[in-house]
């Protein structure tokens, strides 16, 4: 393959790993930002939702342009088949990101009717899968990926926990009511980061090795190995 | 409007270059005088013929040619003489050349096609008048003791002596056809379950029949042409032989009465001119040869190209497979008359007989054993081929060896030739060929290099080229007789070495100027461009990339050119020899040659010690000879290998 | 940076024989950008290449109107001097056509016509030019052997070097990758991007993949006229001709 290929690819994934940096840079400000009620930093995440969306623009047109001029083989196309599938979670990431600030801007100066700590505990775990999963997609190493299914778990277990508590202070006080929405919100969209975490997991691991898993922690989950035969085995 | 000068820039791409244009006019005049010479052959041969002693058609088909007793002038026993002579020499000469040829390109392992395809190459350059010594000496006798015949000088000797000669023309052009054909043919047909013998009769002898046919006519070419060899063993009675079938009686053909009645001619009456009427003749004859050739050599190359337009066939498909079955039974039956009559009608009919029988069978035999027979043929065919020429190879070895010394080297032929040496006709001959060579190399490789190179091709190289095939199979009487009227009589050099070098160099120009055209066109036109493309002027890319991958080609064309003049006796006949010459100190005088000093000797100075000197000097010609052309034939090999496009 | 242009044809027709091959051509050339000629076969892309460096002189019954200025002076002006233009823009065949001598001697040949016959001289030209065109690591131990016996890629990227030894400011390329392998093609593609730095670089290709990929501009011709040129980006993702849109998404050439 020409060298340009190779080094328009590297830039590739660089694109994407910045991008990464910026979804998760959001998410954890803008869950800062509802927790010390901070205005400003909540309207520095908000003004970042234009630069999400350039850059999904810009990756996706770099990698049409790479398969439309190089027709890359193998390896190559699972990067950037990841990088492109990459690029859709990582925005929705970002905007999980916006739309938390936003609740800050709805909450502002609202007395908390509790002091938020599953919240913050939540958006810890989350941003750590991704730091995870970045490290494994620039990396190339799967065995990065490990322990996600339980960090998965955890944050599906916390986001019942939290709906529970608001759930009884919402009861408790019809004032909380907006505030208990709120959270709820919150605690269900960092769940889907978590879920969109997983995903980029799949896909990272995908490109390193080219089968399918599945990282899934519901009631329903089966076994890895069956996953993998059933997936091999095909219609 | 274009724009003019703008300063600096502009300037460097003014054109400044006198040097290419003036190294083009050389090259133009060197065309130039190549053409001229071919030219001015044709014309002048035309012009001496006028006033014809006779009209056309008493010329033509008068049947006595007796034109200092009976001022008679029909020179149609002189062409009943030299059809009779070539289709006896192809009788011989056909079958044995094709079966030698298939042997060499289809049969033969890399070893032995690398010994015998060589060893065939160089004896075509035998010169004509060691053949007809042979023939003279052991041919004659053989025929009048075998067959009990008053004298061995006849038709038959004469067709036999020819035959062999035009072995190993036919047998090289022909498997230069036979090789031609594709590889691909050949595989298709045995990828299907053929036979090699099923694939070489089915698929690549008609694929390579124009080549071969163009091989035959090549060689009936070289037969017409013949003159010493014939003048030796002939007879040279100018009668029709009674009845027409008797082999046994004298002939006499339209070169050797060229060879016998020039030097003796009263200049501008009627006998000169008639003289110069058969010259034309000859010509046209040759001609029409040459042209058929060519035209039958440009199909193959249009065939296996699979270019030019798709023209419709003159004549239907059917008609033309008729016209061949036609021909080739004439061809069938006139072979069969000829072996009738040479080897009498036992052998004949026990021939005809085999032939049939295998006819007859050949769907019941099997594939193999049709193959083996077709093999064992031609494997016959190649074995009686080397014996020939090996016979006559040894008899000149062998009979020469014993009178070769340092003192027939050194010294002057006295007595006739019958005692001394030969020194004088050896220096003689490098005399002439230097002379001829220092001619024509440069005219002919200048021409070539012009018509290649400076011009586009068109009607004029395509006319020049034309009149160089003609004068490439002109017959070397023909060349001697221009001589003698243009050099020594018209120009009044009189008989000098001079006349002779000029009249050898115009015989050997068409020859070094197709060989060389050869050479160029071989190499490719993307390399030319290669040159152009970084700024090589015309002669730059001549000089450096035409020149040095094509040089063996021509250093071989001119090796041959070389070869070919030392043995010629016809054109230095009436030129420029004399046999009593010594070591010329002049330009302008008389010299003795190899060719013409056996030629002498053999036919007019009787006593063994004259034939132990003939001998001699039949051997150091044949080495002459033989000797050049080996060299040029090693030089082609070695580059043949190195060079790969 | 202001584009300079090098190159501008002015209603170039060009004849082989009777039949008219180029149709009032008008194109410019930019300087330091690698332009390439597009478009199915017969189109003229290759006549009009050899147009440049006035190569079509040397095949019979050729005739030309019209102007190709180079910097301005006309190249087909009657004072023209077609051997010094072609010191000036160099071309590499669509075959390899190295001629029959060693590396070196294909490579110094340039310089030799040019009456260089210095061997200091001529020893750092071919290593120069035989960096550039990335081949040196493979050939500088055999530098006097003979250039018929490389791959057909290597054969490729001599005759690359041979013609940047003379220092040309333009080099053409007929379809310089259409006889080699894709490994030797991606070498040859990578080593055009080096060249856009110093030289200008025209190319026709048969290949679109391989005109996107390399070049700054493209010209889309059909049947010997000239339908559209502009940037690559423009004409590969939003051509403005219907028919330039028709070759490219394959309907057709």
């Amino acid at each position: 393959m020409v060298q340009k290929f190779h080094d328009e690819l590297h830039e590739l994934k660089n694109d994407i790993l910045t991008m990464g940096q910026l979804a998760r840079e959001m998410l954890q400000k803008a869950t800062d930002s509802l927790k010390n009620d901070d205005a400003e930093l909540a309207a520095y995440v908000q003004s970042k939702k234009g630069l999400i969306a350039t850059m999904d623009r810009d990756i996706e047109a770099k990698a049409l342009r790479l398969i439309a001029l190089y027709q890359p083989m193998a390896k190559d196309m699972r990067t950037i088949a990841c990088c492109l599938k990459m690029n859709t979670y990582l925005t929705r990431i970002g905007r999980y990101g916006k739309d938390i600030a936003k609740v800050t801007d709805e909450l502002h100066n609202v007395p908390r009717m509790k002091k938020l700590v599953s919240i913050p505990h939540m958006a810890e775990i989350v941003c750590g899968m991704i730091d995870d999963v970045f490290n494994a997609f620039a990396k190339e190493d799967i065995s990065l990926l490990q322990n996600l299914e339980e960090r998965e778990s955890i944050v599906d277990e916390l986001r019942y926990s939290i709906f529970r508590e608001c759930l009884t202070y919402m009861l408790e006080d019809n004032k909380n009511i907006t505030q208990g929405a709120h959270y709820m919100m919150v605690s269900r969209y960092l769940e889907r980061c978590g879920d969109h975490a997983c995903k980029i997991a799949e896909k990272i691991y995908y490109m390193v090795t080219g089968d399918h898993i599945e990282i899934d922690s519901s009631e329903k989950k089966l076994s890895r190995t069956n996953l993998n035969r059933q997936t091999k085995q095909g219609p | 409007m274009r724009t003019g000068s703008q300063g600096g820039r502009w300037f460097s791409f003014l054109k400044k270059n006198y040097r290419e244009k003036s190294i083009k006019t050389i090259f133009f005049i060197a065309a130039l005088f190549g053409v001229i010479t071919i030219f001015s052959i044709l014309i002048f041969l035309l012009k001496e013929t006028y006033p014809l002693p006779t009209d056309i058609w008493s010329f033509l088909s008068g049947t006595t040619w007796s034109p200092t007793e009976q001022l008679k002038f029909g020179t149609y026993p002189l062409i009943v003489g030299t059809l009779l002579v070539t289709f006896g020499a192809m009788a011989l000469a056909i079958p044995l050349s094709l079966g030698g040829a298939l042997f060499i390109s289809e049969i033969a392992t890399h070893k032995l096609r690398s010994i015998i395809k060589p060893a065939i190459e160089l004896l075509a350059g035998i010169p004509s008048v060691v053949y007809g010594f042979f023939g003279l000496i052991i041919l004659t006798i053989w025929i009048k003791d075998f067959f009990g015949v008053p004298t061995g000088e006849t038709w038959l000797a004469g067709s036999i002596i020819l035959g062999i000669m035009a072995i190993p023309t036919i047998t090289t052009v022909a498997e230069d056809a036979i090789k031609a054909v594709p590889r691909e043919y050949k595989e298709g047909s045995l990828a299907m379950g053929a036979t090699k013998w099923q694939t070489i009769s089915k698929v690549v002898i008609p694929s390579a029949l124009s080549g071969i046919t163009a091989a035959i006519i090549l060689g009936i070419g070289r037969a017409v042409g013949e003159t010493m060899a014939i003048l030796m063993v002939c007879g040279n009675a100018a009668i029709i032989p009674t009845p027409l079938w008797n082999t046994f009686s004298p002939i006499r053909t339209l070169t050797s009465t060229l060879g016998i009645e020039t030097a003796e001619v009263p200049v501008g009456g009627p006998h000169y001119h008639g003289l110069f009427g058969v010259a034309v003749l000859l010509l046209v004859i040759t001609l029409i040869i040459n042209l058929s050739a060519v035209y039958l050599l440009g199909v193959i190359q249009k065939k296996h190209q699979a270019i030019g337009k798709k023209k419709k066939p003159l004549l239907p498909m059917k008609v033309v497979d008729y016209i061949k079955k036609m021909f080739t039974s004439i061809l069938l039956i006139i072979l069969l008359f000829m072996l009738y009559l040479t080897t009498g009608i036992f052998i004949t009919g026990i021939l005809v007989f085999l032939g049939l029988l295998v006819w007859y069978w050949r769907k019941k035999l099997s594939k193999r054993t049709l193959q083996r027979i077709a093999f064992s043929t031609i494997g016959g065919s190649i074995i009686i081929i080397i014996m020939l020429l090996g016979i006559i190879l040894g008899y000149i070895i062998f009979n020469g060896m014993g009178a070769l010394s340092w003192e027939f080297f050194t010294e002057a032929p006295r007595n006739l030739g019958r005692a001394g040496g030969i020194s004088t006709a050896l220096i003689g001959t490098l005399y002439l060929v230097a002379g001829a060579i220092a001619i024509a190399l440069p005219i002919g490789v200048g021409a070539s290099i012009y018509l290649t190179e400076y011009t586009k091709e068109g009607m004029m190289t395509k006319i020049i080229r034309t009149g160089a095939d003609l004068l490439n199979g002109t017959p070397s009487i023909v060349f001697g007789l221009f001589g003698f009227a243009f050099f020594v009589l018209y120009l009044k050099l009189g008989f000098s070495l001079l006349a002779g070098q000029i009249t050898l160099a115009f015989m050997i120009i068409p020859t070094i100027l197709r060989t060389t055209e050869e050479a160029l066109r071989c190499v490719p036109q993307s390399i030319r461009e290669g040159s152009y493309a970084v700024g090589a002027t015309r002669w730059q890319t001549i000089r450096r990339v035409v020149l040095p991958p094509a040089a063996p080609g021509i250093i071989t064309g001119a090796i041959l050119g070389i070869g070919r003049a030392s043995g010629e006796t016809a054109p230095i006949m009436f030129t420029a020899v004399a046999f009593s010459a010594i070591v010329p100190s002049s330009f302008f005088e008389p010299v003795n040659a190899l060719p013409y000093h056996l030629f002498t000797i053999a036919t007019s100075i009787p006593g063994s010690a004259a034939r132990a000197a003939a001998g001699g000097t039949a051997l150091v010609l044949l080495l002459l000879v033989i000797g050049f052309y080996s060299i040029a034939i090693l030089i082609r090999n070695h580059y043949q290998k190195t060079m790969k496009w | 940076m202001a584009e300079k242009e090098i190159i501008k044809t002015v209603d170039v027709n060009l004849w082989y024989g009777e039949k008219q091959a180029l149709f009032n051509v008008n194109m410019s050339v930019l300087a330091h950008k690698i332009t390439a000629l597009i478009g199915p076969s017969g189109c003229g892309k290759s006549t009009l290449i050899r147009c440049f460096n006035r190569m079509n002189d040397v095949i019979d019954r050729c005739k030309i109107t019209g102007s190709v200025f180079f910097d301005g002076n006309d190249i087909y002006h009657p004072d023209a001097d077609a051997v010094e233009i072609r010191k000036k823009i160099g071309m590499v065949f669509q075959k390899p056509n190295p001629f029959p001598k060693s590396i070196y001697e294909n490579i110094a040949y340039g310089p030799r016509v040019q009456g260089n016959n210095n061997k200091k001289e001529l020893d750092i030209i071919v290593e120069k030019s035989l960096r550039i065109a990335a081949l040196w690591e493979e050939v500088s131990d055999r530098l006097h052997e003979s250039a018929i016996g490389l791959s057909g890629g290597q054969q490729q990227r001599l005759c690359i070097a041979r013609s940047l030894a003379i220092e040309p400011e333009i080099i053409l390329m007929d379809e310089p990758c259409s006889s080699l392998d894709p490994i030797a093609t991606a070498k040859i593609e990578d080593l055009m991007t080096t060249l856009k730095k110093k030289y200008t670089v025209i190319i026709v290709t048969h290949n679109m993949q391989q005109a996107a990929r390399v070049s700054d501009y493209t010209a889309y011709m059909y049947l010997g006229k000239l339908i559209e040129f502009g940037k690559t980006e423009q004409i590969f993702e939003d051509p403005r001709e219907e028919l330039t849109d028709k070759y490219i998404t394959g309907r057709f050439g």
